[in-house]
This record gives structure tokens, sequence and C-alpha cells, in this order.
């Protein structure tokens, strides 16, 4: 799915941005399967991208366009086209980890049980499935949210922040977990970070100012 | 593994007895609005009988006599002007006017004389068959309609006082009384023969032409009194109907206003009924909607989050209209239940009573059926409504 961002200007950053990005009030064209960088400091609008292209944000300027038509069933795109880890994880306190990831897959029924324990393992967190999620540490929380966002067949990835808690050992795996279902999936993936970063290799890098 | 159920996320905390409270007050109003429908059509069967084919009720009435009347100050006959006064009330569609012999009738059967007199009326205004009710100049016999009252007087008062067996109606039909009509020297002998029985008119009924005939002959004039007046009315239990009865004097023969008059005052405390159960509808179902709203309100954040994984606001407002459907299809079950319980309870007392029959009515089953419908489209409308505006 090609993704591009025509003109696209956010009603609170009008005035603020400055002639250094990339995106706002700019053409960009994120082709199928492309790893894109965005580069983002603080409160350049890092987040408000992310939520503009997982349509929870409707305050812009410009259009935004997938596969050259303007995206309108966000239901159906949250569950067969984008995927998303949210820099604030948006995990639901209340439940375990597994219920958690569960609540997306039995969504789209995208993943078998062995293949989330599987995840699980990987990431290291199959100990931890029973456990209510708000009782877990952030990167714990941080690698439950991934494996949440592994549960459908996406065509584009996005990343916010998502390795900010992770030691470099479970960062590593999380890349590797991701990798695998990019390629299983033939997808892109958007990773909008504070800093620059060779988490992926990235075929875009865009700069937010 | 096991689906996590997203109604039963969303309604977590929401407490058991608010959702007891709810269902009973729904229950209740459910059983309330039924039974009150299934009393109405009970009533409207076993009060029935006041009521003609045409679904109007026919009054007779005449002037109430007092000390005025039998001094000569007043007259007991309806005036030109009083039948025009009554025919323009609105609550009376018709006016019949019973029309009176200004002659003497002696009549003799089975070697007893008695003194009679006749009535008149259009035809319209009687209840009887009237096939062989037909007088043509000439014609000695003339047809004859009395009272059913009459008969029963005869029957169970008269004959047995003398110790005569009673006369069935066949039989009656068969006798011919002897006739002699006489005023101021003129004199006409005729025979009279029973054709018909009248439950509405008190009275002994002869054709119209006839007693015009026999009017004009011997008191050489058409227009007689009229001392009683046949009534077509809608509704005889209404105020204003009564009102002018009791304002003018006018007596009524019979009880039929009286069962009209129950009949009212029951219709009066079914629609009390009727209000209160509605009222009580309303607010389980504001309650009920309410409680959803509440739960959505309470759970905005899971919500939030449930649309941020790909679950779609329809979905998730149909999951909630499951519940809602689960729990009115169990209230429904009680409430036909107890329907039927109550349904037997009033069949047996009815029963008992000898007063007549009833039959379980289908819009009493309807009924539930329908009210669930409409809450359940009202919980749908306002989850819809509220999702709408939020997410």
């Amino acid at each position: 799915m090609k993704i591009q961002l025509k003109n696209i200007a956010p009603h609170p950053l009008i005035g603020a941005f400055s002639s250094l990005t990339q995106i706002w009030e700019k053409d960009v064209v994120l082709n199928t399967g492309e790893k894109v960088h965005v580069l983002a400091p603080s409160g350049t609008g890092k987040s408000t991208l992310l939520g503009i292209l997982y349509g929870l944000r409707k305050d812009f300027n410009g259009d935004l366009l997938f596969n050259q038509k303007s995206p309108s069933d966000w239901s159906e795109i949250r569950t067969q086209s984008i995927s998303i880890v949210f820099q604030e994880l948006e995990l639901l306190n209340g439940l375990t980890a597994l219920e958690n990831i569960q609540l997306k897959n039995q969504l789209t029924a995208h993943l078998t049980d062995a293949e989330i324990h599987d995840l699980m393992v990987k990431l290291g967190v199959e100990d931890l499935k029973n456990k209510c999620v708000e009782f877990l540490s952030r990167g714990e929380r941080q690698r439950i949210a991934i494996i949440r966002a592994m549960c459908m067949p996406f065509e584009w990835l996005l990343l916010d922040e998502p390795f900010s808690a992770l030691d470099e050992q479970n960062t590593k795996a999380a890349i590797e977990v991701i990798n695998a279902m990019l390629e299983r999936n033939k997808a892109g993936l958007i990773l909008a970070n504070l800093k620059n970063d060779d988490f992926f290799e990235y075929q875009q890098k865009l700069v937010l100012a | 593994m096991e689906r996590i159920s997203v109604s039963k996320l969303l309604l977590q905390g929401r407490g058991k007895s608010k959702f007891f409270l709810t269902g009973l007050g729904f229950l209740l109003s459910m059983l309330i609005i039924s039974v009150v429908f299934q009393l109405y059509f009970d009533l409207s069967s076993l009060l029935k009988t006041s009521e003609s084919d045409d679904g109007f009720t026919y009054i007779q009435i005449s002037k109430e006599v007092g000390v005025g009347t039998t001094l000569g100050l007043s007259s007991a006959n309806f005036s030109s002007k009083e039948i025009e006064e009554i025919k323009s009330q609105e609550f009376i569609e018709d006016v019949g006017e019973l029309l009176s012999n200004d002659f003497r009738v002696y009549g003799r059967f089975a070697g007893n004389a008695f003194d009679m007199f006749f009535t008149s009326v259009e035809d319209e205004f009687i209840d009887a068959d009237l096939k062989n009710f037909h007088w043509e100049p000439g014609q000695v016999e003339i047809p004859v309609i009395i009272s059913n009252q009459f008969l029963t007087i005869l029957n169970h008062a008269v004959l047995p006082s003398q110790g005569q067996p009673p006369i069935p109606k066949v039989a009656i039909k068969q006798a011919t009384v002897d006739l002699a009509l006489t005023k101021d020297g003129k004199r006409l002998i005729q025979k009279a023969r029973v054709v018909g029985f009248s439950d509405r008119i008190s009275s002994v009924l002869v054709p119209k032409n006839f007693l015009d005939f026999a009017n004009q002959k011997l008191s050489g004039k058409t227009a007689t009194r009229v001392s009683m007046l046949i009534l077509k009315v809608k509704d005889p239990s209404s105020n204003a109907f009564q009102t002018f009865l009791d304002r003018n004097d006018y007596e009524v023969t019979g009880e039929l206003p009286l069962l009209d008059n129950a009949k009212g005052i029951l219709k009066i405390v079914l629609g009390v009924l009727l209000v209160f159960g509605i009222l009580i509808l309303v607010l389980s179902i504001a309650l009920n909607s309410a409680q959803f709203k509440l739960s959505v309100l309470q759970n905005k954040e899971k919500i939030r989050m449930l649309v941020l994984l790909g679950y779609s606001p329809k979905t998730i407002v149909a999951s909630l209209v499951k519940v809602a459907l689960m729990n009115l299809s169990v209230i429904l079950l009680v409430a036909f239940l107890g329907l039927w319980f109550i349904f037997q309870f009033v069949h047996g007392v009815i029963e008992n009573l000898k007063i007549g029959e009833t039959e379980l009515s289908f819009v009493t089953f309807l009924m539930p059926i329908l009210l669930s419908l409409v809450t359940l489209y009202g919980v749908n409308r306002t989850l819809k409504k509220l999702m709408n505006l939020s997410f």
C-alpha cells in the first residue's frame, strides 16, 4: 500500500514548524515495503504524524492518501493494513498480558496460540502472560505492546519510540521479531524517534522540524 | 484460547442490584400494561350485551311523572320542541318517537278480557325480526311485537299465580287475540298476533301505518302523543348524556345505563392503570438506557482502546445490545409465565362468578414483545448516538 502525504499541516502546528521539515506541507510518498525513519525532536509533531497515519487525528489540512484514495473505514485499516506500537503503549489495565494480546488477535485471527507463545518466549515475557499489565515494568509492557502489534496482517507498521525502555538484548530480540513479521507480511515500517538510530535498514529518512 | 467478551469487559463494575431493579421495573410495567389490555378485552366481552351490533346503545326514556303531571300542570308527553332539543344534542345519534294510540284497546283471549295499549316506532329502532311485521289496509290480523320483559313477567309472575303453566314463545306466536278499538262511539274490530319479541323496547309495538290508520279512523288525527323515546347513543356512560337526562327529569327504562356506567368507571380505572404502567415502562426504559450509557461513559477509556485496536463502534454497540437482548429475553419469559398465571386466576374468578366467558387475547402476549422491541431500539439508538459523539 502506497502512502501519500500531500501538503499536510496539523492545525496546532500551523506556523510553528520550521522550513527544515521534510513532512509538514510537503508532498511525501512512502512506497510499499519501505522502511522509513522519522527523526522528530520533541514538540515537532512525531506522535501527531503517527496519529494522522492511524486515523486518530482529523485536525489537519492537506490530503492523506492510501493507494491514491482517502481512507474511510478505519476499523478495517486497523485490522488489515496498519498496525502500531504507541509511545504510551495503550494496554488495557485489568487484563493480563496475554489477554491484551488476545484482545487484538481475536479480532484478526492472524496468529495461532502457538505463534503468540513463541513470540512471548522470544521477547522473554512468557512468564508474565498471566500477570495484569499494570503490574509490569515499562520495558515488559513495551514488549507486550510489540507482540500485540504483530497480531494482524499489516502492510505498514508504525512504531513510536518502540524501544525506549528496552535494554540492548531485548531491543535486538524485538527487532528480530519485527523484521521477521515485516518479511512475512511484505510490509513497510515507519519508526519515529527523537534521535537517529540504526535499528533497521531504512530506505528513507525524514526529518520533522 | 478463550475469547475475551467485549460486553463483559465494558459492563465490569455494573452493580447487580441495579440491574435487578431495572429488570424488575421493566417486568412490572410489562405485566401491568398487558394485564390492562387483557382486562379491557375481558370487560368488553362481558359487558358487550349493552351494545347493539351497530356499536350504538339504544335507550328508552320517558318523562318522570310527578304531582304536577297528575294535576295536569305539566305533560308526560314529549313536545316536538323537546324532541328537537334532544335530537340536537351531539352525544345523541338519532331519536325514535314511540307513538301511542289515541283510542281505547280491549283485548280478549281465552275468555279473559283486558285493556291494552299500542305504540309504534320507525322500523330501524326495533331489535326484532321484522319479516312478518307488516300491515296492509283491510288486513284484520295486526302483527305485534312485545317486550321480552312482558313475557318474563307473564311466565314467571302472572301465570304461576293463577296456577297455570308458562307459555313458550312458539305457542304465543300461534295464538291470536281478539281486539276491539273504540273511541267516541266509533269501533274497529281486529285481531292481533305476536310476531316477535324485543329486548330494547318495553311496550307493545304495532306497524306504524296501522297505528296512523287507527288513530285517524277513531280520533280523527294522526299526530298522536309521544310519551316515550328511543335514543340511539354512542356512549351512554358519558357525563354529558347522564347530566342531560338528569337535568330534564327524563327516566330511563331498564338497567342498561347502569351497566354502561360500571363499564365507564372500569374504563377509567383501566385507563389510570395503563397510564401508571406506561409511566413505569418509560422510567425503566430510561433507567435501562441510562445504565448502558453510564457503562459506556465509565468505560470510555476501554472503548477508546478497543477502537484503537480496530474494534468498530458498531461492533461494540452490537455486543452491548446483545446483552440487552439476552436480559430482555429472560424478562419476557418471566412476563409470559406471569401473564399466564394471572389469566388463569382471573379466568377462574369469572368462571366462579358465572358472569361470562373470557379468552386470552393475543394482544396480551404481543404487548411484552412489542415493548421489548421498543426498549431494544431505544438502547441501540442511545448507544449509537453516544458512540458517534465520542469516537
